[in-house]
């Protein structure tokens, strides 16, 4: 999930290809309300959102019965915000701007550990 | 009584005092400030005079004691109007004392000094008055046969201690003391709570005196009104004497007008402190009846205390307390006032000349100090001659010199100057030949001579032959009908100056003086507070402002500098840097705490500019780090997938090119932020700004189309010299962040008024919150995910350009901008005649630079 459109698209474009079934989401409360009705293996999740933030979308997804995994995006590359995902329980941590080889190989790295 | 008992009592009682004191300045501030403490402190009027004296006079005169309270009584009755006024004049000119309403209303130069000088000497016999009270009580009730000036001495230093330590703890500009206020009511209230009680218990134990008193024909006059002319005379004479002295004794002044925080107070006061002095004399006839009939021999003024002496120790201790802290209140009060008067009529301007001003505080610990010596000088030389009440009385004369000048000077505009300086000089004169002067003689300090006068007609205590008046009524009658005398008539025969031109002064002239005397901040205040009065009242004003810190001797000596009649140059500077060296001694404490103050603030002022550039730079790479990513991502999508199908293709090049024109804009920001915060000036040429504005527009033209916004104008043709880039970059900011925040609609507005070309970008979205209105326009301070340097922008480039940004109320959000048309008439040869009205027909479309 992306609050821009400009990053929407070629992620949603990119992770068809790779075989995978997408849903998009454009703030916290959309993604909490998709994953309240279907199960998910992964969700991509930008930390700056308008509203409810990457930190509490993943604080709720603790609290979910059969919780994805989560790959973090994030222009705001510092550790202080890699180790707070982390510590709240992302599986990996993809600074911006990024490659689609990088993004395309974590994704595939969670897939294949799952 | 053993003295150790006395003495520990006493500590513990002071000690008291002293915490009252403190808890006036802290916690019980409101209470200090309230209309009771102030009706209660009044009551410093009743000092160990009225505690042992008034029984005394009572058991040798008779009811002549009730004079000196009827006398305030009365006066109360007048208190609105003549309160009220002198209340308003002080808080005007931040009068401390009545010398300085005199040389305010007078400005002669030797008045305040002169008044000072007099009530310092005049006030000696009774700061005298309550050594000899305490002296005597603690060696009567200690059973001690010391000398009574051994005890008076220390006496004298336990006090003038105790006045350092309560009035002169800090300097206050005001000259308040709440804390002292509070002890004093405090005292006041001790008092006559002891008073009372030792009144009724002895009521009690030894039985109602009148019956008894009846059977007694050597105590009837006691119970009579007094007889015969004389008798009349001197009665009406001592409630006139003690209303005068009620308003003029400077500790009355201290605490009714200098101390008084709020004019409401009086009301109460004007009943509750008559109510007061009612009280405390019931039990006065009482005892003075008692003593006569089982104490017979013993010193009359002792009464209070031997009194309960014969009943309970414990009684006769209270009652000590009791005339200790009514003495003790009056000096502390008395002297504290006193050392004002000299530190600001005598010492400041002495040392000023001689630029030898030390510490103020310090100067007004030693005037109390001098002053407490003088009265024990003054004891040791007249006191034991003299029954308390007459110590008393001959103060309270002196004390009524000032009233023909200061009294005549509020109400009637014909005194002046010269008048009442000769009726100061003439009644002071009187009053040493008639009272000060024999009471020494009395003493055996002059020679008994000096009673008889050099001449029948010219004695001392008779003048004029006059004979069976007593020495106070016959002194106070002669010395203030000199006094009124003479300020009346020379006063009708001296020409009233014209209302001096002197006083006026250019408001700039006089900010700097203050500026340069009490700082830049005074300076400032006054200007913002003088702008708009006439000469005279802005220099009234500054006068008043100089009076509060330095005195008005001091400050009408500065004023000249800044008015006409300009003194020599050097004696000129000499003052000003001398009194600047008073003030910053003042104000020494008070501007650490400031410094202190605000370094703590510019701290945290950077860590907040230092913590907000941080958060620029986080935002700036968050901005530029997100559209990075999709262009980086699009175009290794179109790298890698040739063969996509032509609709997807177009769409990714489509994002791919607004993210581009993202990326370019906001490094236009960031530029121009770096531009002003370099400073280059702007590059000004003829502008067509309805042709600028139609630019931005169509610029925005793909983001409101994005966006399902509809884009709305209202233009006028205008043209105007200014920075074209800067308008524009001005315009692409607000109408980016309408764009970002509307619902449905952002209209553009462009007219001329009043000279100037009018912007106004209007959306509908849902405004700026309440909050956040204040700082919308300030650097880093972004309320919907952009950089926050948009409006902080656009505010600096608008202020470049001589323009005014603001945000409108409303519904939605509305940025208004102008900017100044600054158009020469003669044609800079761009075509551009459209703007001149004068030139009609011209198509406004034509211009452009």
């Amino acid at each position: 999930m992306d609050d821009e459109e400009s990053i929407l698209v070629p992620l949603e474009f990119l992770l068809k290809k790779a075989g995978h079934e997408v849903t998009l989401a454009r703030t916290g409360e959309e993604a909490l309300a998709h994953l309240g009705t279907g199960s998910f293996d992964l969700v991509v999740l930008d930390l700056m959102l308008p509203g409810l933030d990457g930190f509490a979308v993943l604080e709720r997804l603790r609290g979910l019965p059969t919780r994805p995994k989560v790959l973090v995006l994030t222009a705001r590359g510092q550790q202080a915000d890699r180790a707070k995902a982390l510590a709240l329980g992302a599986e990996a941590f993809l600074p911006k701007p990024f490659s689609i080889q990088e993004l395309l190989a974590q994704v595939q790295s969670l897939g294949e550990e799952g | 009584m053993s003295p150790s008992l006395l003495l520990t009592s006493l500590a513990l009682y002071l000690g008291l005092l002293f915490l009252v004191a403190l808890l006036g300045e802290g916690r019980g501030k409101a209470l200090a400030q309230g209309p009771w403490a102030y009706a209660l402190s009044l009551a410093v009027y009743a000092t160990a005079w009225t505690f042992m004296g008034s029984v005394g006079r009572a058991a040798t005169e008779g009811a002549t004691f009730l004079p000196i309270y009827l006398g305030p009584t009365l006066v109360l009755l007048f208190w609105p109007f003549l309160h009220g006024r002198l209340l308003q004049l002080a808080r005007a000119h931040r009068l401390t004392s009545w010398a300085d309403f005199l040389f305010l209303r007078y400005r002669h130069p030797l008045l305040g000094p002169l008044a000072a000088a007099f009530l310092v000497v005049g006030l000696l016999p009774y700061l005298a008055l309550q050594l000899k009270a305490i002296a005597q009580a603690f060696l009567f009730l200690s059973g001690e046969k010391e000398p009574l000036a051994d005890v008076a001495f220390p006496t004298a230093l336990f006090l003038a201690l105790f006045a350092i330590l309560f009035g002169t703890r800090r300097l206050d500009p005001s000259e308040r003391h709440q804390g002292l206020v509070l002890a004093v009511a405090f005292e006041s209230l001790v008092k006559l709570l002891a008073f009372l009680l030792v009144g009724v218990t002895m009521l009690w134990s030894l039985g109602n005196p009148f019956p008894q008193a009846q059977s007694r024909p050597e105590l009837a006059p006691l119970l009579l009104p007094p007889e015969g002319l004389a008798g009349y005379l001197a009665w009406v004479n001592l409630v006139l004497l003690s209303g005068l002295a009620f308003l003029f004794l400077p500790r009355q002044f201290h605490v009714s007008v200098v101390e008084n925080v709020d004019p409401k107070h009086l009301p109460l006061a004007a009943w509750a402190f008559p109510l007061y002095l009612l009280l405390i004399n019931l039990p006065v006839l009482p005892l003075a009846l008692l003593g006569q009939l089982h104490l017979p021999g013993e010193n009359p003024d002792l009464y209070v205390l031997a009194l309960p002496l014969e009943i309970s120790p414990l009684l006769a201790l209270l009652a000590f307390l009791g005339g200790v802290s009514a003495a003790t209140a009056m000096v502390v009060v008395e002297s504290l006032a006193l050392s004002i008067l000299i530190s600001n009529h005598l010492l400041s301007p002495l040392l000023l000349r001689y630029r030898a001003l030390g510490s103020l505080l310090l100067w007004r610990r030693l005037a109390i100090l001098l002053v407490m010596l003088l009265a024990y000088l003054y004891f040791r030389l007249a006191g034991e001659a003299y029954a308390l009440v007459g110590m008393g009385l001959i103060s309270f004369v002196a004390v009524a010199q000032l009233a023909p000048a200061s009294l005549l000077g509020l109400f009637w505009k014909g005194t002046t100057p010269q008048g009442a300086l000769a009726g100061l000089l003439g009644g002071t004169a009187l009053w040493a030949y008639t009272l000060f002067l024999p009471a020494l003689a009395r003493s055996g300090w002059l020679p008994k001579g000096f009673l008889e006068g050099p001449h029948p007609l010219l004695r001392p205590e008779g003048l004029l032959g006059l004979s069976g008046l007593d020495p106070v009524t016959h002194g106070f009658l002669a010395s203030l009908t000199l006094n009124l005398t003479l300020t009346l008539g020379v006063s009708l025969f001296t020409r009233q100056e014209a209302p001096s031109r002197d006083r006026t002064g250019e408001v700039e002239e006089l900010a700097a003086l203050l500026r340069r005397v009490l700082g830049p901040e005074a300076g400032e205040a006054f200007l913002e507070q003088a702008t708009g009065l006439r000469g005279p009242e802005a220099a009234a004003l500054a006068e008043a402002w100089l009076a509060g810190s330095v005195g008005p001797a001091t400050a009408r000596l500065l004023l000249l500098s800044a008015t006409r009649e300009a003194p020599p140059q050097a004696l000129r500077e000499e003052v000003e840097a001398a009194a600047r060296e008073s003030r910053a001694l003042r104000t020494y404490a008070e501007a650490l705490e400031a410094a202190r103050k605000e370094l703590s603030e510019a701290y945290e002022r950077l860590k907040a500019l230092d913590q907000a550039k941080d958060e620029l730079l986080a935002a700036v790479s968050h901005e530029l780090k997100t559209p990075l990513t999709s262009v980086r991502a699009l175009a290794e999508i179109l790298e890698a997938h040739p063969d996509l199908p032509e609709e997807e293709r177009r769409r990714f090049i489509a994002l791919l090119a607004k993210e581009a024109a993202r990326l370019s804009r906001l490094v236009d920001q960031v530029l121009a932020y770096a531009r002003l915060q370099a400073g280059l000036p702007p590059a000004l040429a003829p502008t067509d700004l309805k042709g600028l504005v139609e630019e931005a527009l169509a610029l925005v033209k793909p983001l409101s189309l994005e966006r399902g916004v509809n884009m709305e104008e209202a233009l006028e043709a205008v043209h105007a010299l200014t920075d074209r880039d800067r308008v524009l970059q001005i315009l692409l900011n607000l109408l980016h962040n309408a764009l970002r925040h509307a619902r449905r609609r952002v209209r553009l507005e462009l007219h001329r008024r009043n000279g100037e070309a009018l912007f106004r970008v209007v959306d509908d979205g849902p405004g700026v919150p309440e909050e956040a209105r204040l700082r919308v326009f300030e650097p880093f301070q972004s309320f919907s995910g952009g950089t926050g340097l948009g409006l902080f922008l656009a505010r600096r480039l608008v202020e470049g350009l001589g323009g005014r940004i603001w945000l409108e109320n409303g519904n939605g959000t509305t940025f208004a901008f102008t900017l100044p048309l600054e158009v020469s008439h003669e044609d800079p040869g761009g075509g551009r005649r459209g703007e001149h009205p004068g030139a009609p027909g011209v198509p406004p479309e034509e211009g452009g630079a």
